[in-house]
């Protein structure tokens, strides 16, 4: 085996999960209105498949590729116009530069991503560390005396909620439990640790795609802690309410800043409020039907996959080769 | 003079040496040095860390006779706030998504029209309820 034979097996994954990737990120956009109205825990696990099915499939194709080139019928010899996906007949990878291109592209695409993610994890702990120090503990949370209006779960390991003064005053009680209850959802069902995990999918994800996978996963999960802080204080309006209070606050220290209105979160805001005032379902059963379907889906393809192997791997290679 | 995002945060002898002059000052390095190493820590190493600290702009300083004498350039609490700001500011600002979850998006720039709009129909749920 040579380093250079892995290079076809490279542009095969590269291939296999930037098409897939694509395809399931167009999917989701297409029906992301659908999903939406299904309920939060269906437009999640929307997204959380959107990001795993690529990886794992073009991991399980190259697989395949790399089991039929050890164990299947030896071709190379019959037919030497193209390079092999083999791991013993594939050196010539390396004279093809559109391959070697391509992969070190794909390589460098995903260390700068590597590279942002850790240094965003590093920075945020750094910061976290620093507010811990300047807050006081109180019913749990860190209360932190700041003229900044601002309420937030952080820390992957050990989620924390952090309030500022500001935001305590800006609130009547009963908003302020809702806020709380909203926050130690997230601290309950470990969001942080499961966002992570979607960070590291989206490595390997088709480009813009982890733009979107990521904007319909926070607004679903919002969503989802909005409804369990609204089971928890028994009151969806009063929910609805502290999120329209602390956003009126945000804008008015943005007007006071001098800041000029550019609309941001507008859609998102109204989205999470109605969806709290209508009672939309959580669309659990749903999510777990999704989720079916798409192992079934996937578990298909691969079978597909491994019972076509010999032409699969011999279409590739005529294609990429 | 750095700037105070590069000097927010203070070493622990740093951070003793503030406590020290917020609660007493002006004070000369020999008197620092009394308060806070009780005779264990060296006067060079009291003098380069009042020295660090006024470079970093937390203190300021003045010659009295041949000795300088120091005094914070800001109080405890103006200090904490700008701890607090140097903090959050990135965290908020910058987008921090993996290690943070914000009740309302610190970005969010809704206009009065909609906040409006959202405020009434909460009143006219709790009408109907």
């Amino acid at each position: 085996m040579t380093a250079s034979s892995l290079i076809g097996f490279g542009v095969v994954f590269l291939l296999v999960c930037g098409t897939t990737s694509a395809l399931t990120t167009l999917t989701l956009m297409a029906r992301r209105r659908v999903l939406a109205r299904r309920g939060p825990a269906v437009q999640r696990r929307g997204t959380e498949l959107a990001a795993t099915i690529p990886a794992l499939l073009a991991t399980a194709v190259v697989a395949i590729l790399v089991l039929e080139s050890l164990v299947g019928t030896d071709h190379c010899d019959t037919h030497g116009d193209h390079a092999h996906l083999c791991l013993q007949h594939g050196s010539i990878w390396i004279q093809r530069g559109w391959a070697v291109v391509a992969l070190v592209a794909g390589a460098a695409v995903v260390g700068a991503r590597v590279v942002v993610l850790a240094i965003g994890i590093v920075r945020g702990r750094v910061m976290v560390s620093r507010l811990r120090g300047t807050a006081e503990v109180s019913r749990g949370v860190q209360l932190v005396e700041s003229e900044r209006v601002f309420c937030f779960v952080a820390g992957i390991v050990r989620p924390t909620i952090f309030v500022s003064t500001a935001a305590r005053s800006a609130l009547t009680s009963d908003e302020w439990d809702a806020m709380l209850a909203h926050e130690r959802s997230h601290v309950h069902h470990r969001d942080l640790s499961r966002r992570l995990r979607l960070e590291l999918l989206l490595l390997f994800s088709a480009p813009l795609a982890a733009i979107v996978i990521r904007e319909q996963w926070d607004v679903a999960t919002e969503r989802l802690r909005d409804a369990d802080a609204a089971e928890t204080v028994g009151s969806p309006e009063t929910v609805a309410s502290a999120l329209v209070q602390m956003a009126r606050q945000l804008t008015l220290a943005r007007v006071a800043a001098g800041a000029a209105f550019t609309p941001h979160g507008e859609h998102v805001l109204t989205a999470r409020v109605e969806s709290l005032l209508d009672a939309s379902p959580r669309g659990e059963p749903d999510a777990r039907r999704l989720t079916r379907v798409a192992l079934v889906t996937s578990t298909a393809f691969v079978a597909i996959a491994a019972v076509f192997a010999e032409p699969l791997h011999h279409a590739l290679e005529t294609l990429l080769g | 003079m750095r700037s105070f995002d590069d000097a927010r945060v203070l070493g622990d002898l740093e951070q003793r040496v503030m406590e020290v002059l917020w609660d007493d000052a002006p004070l000369a390095v020999r008197e620092v040095q009394r308060h806070v190493g009780r005779g264990k820590l060296a006067y060079t190493t009291v003098m380069t860390t009042l020295d660090r600290l006024y470079k970093k702009g937390l203190l300021a300083r003045e010659k009295v006779g041949l000795a300088f004498v120091y005094r914070p350039a800001i109080d405890r609490e103006e200090y904490r706030r700008r701890v607090v700001e140097a903090a959050v500011a990135p965290l908020l600002e910058h987008g921090t998504g993996a290690v943070l979850a914000a009740f309302v998006d610190v970005a969010a720039d809704i206009s009065e029209d909609n906040l409006r709009h959202l405020e009434q129909l909460i009143a006219a749920k709790r009408k109907r309820t």
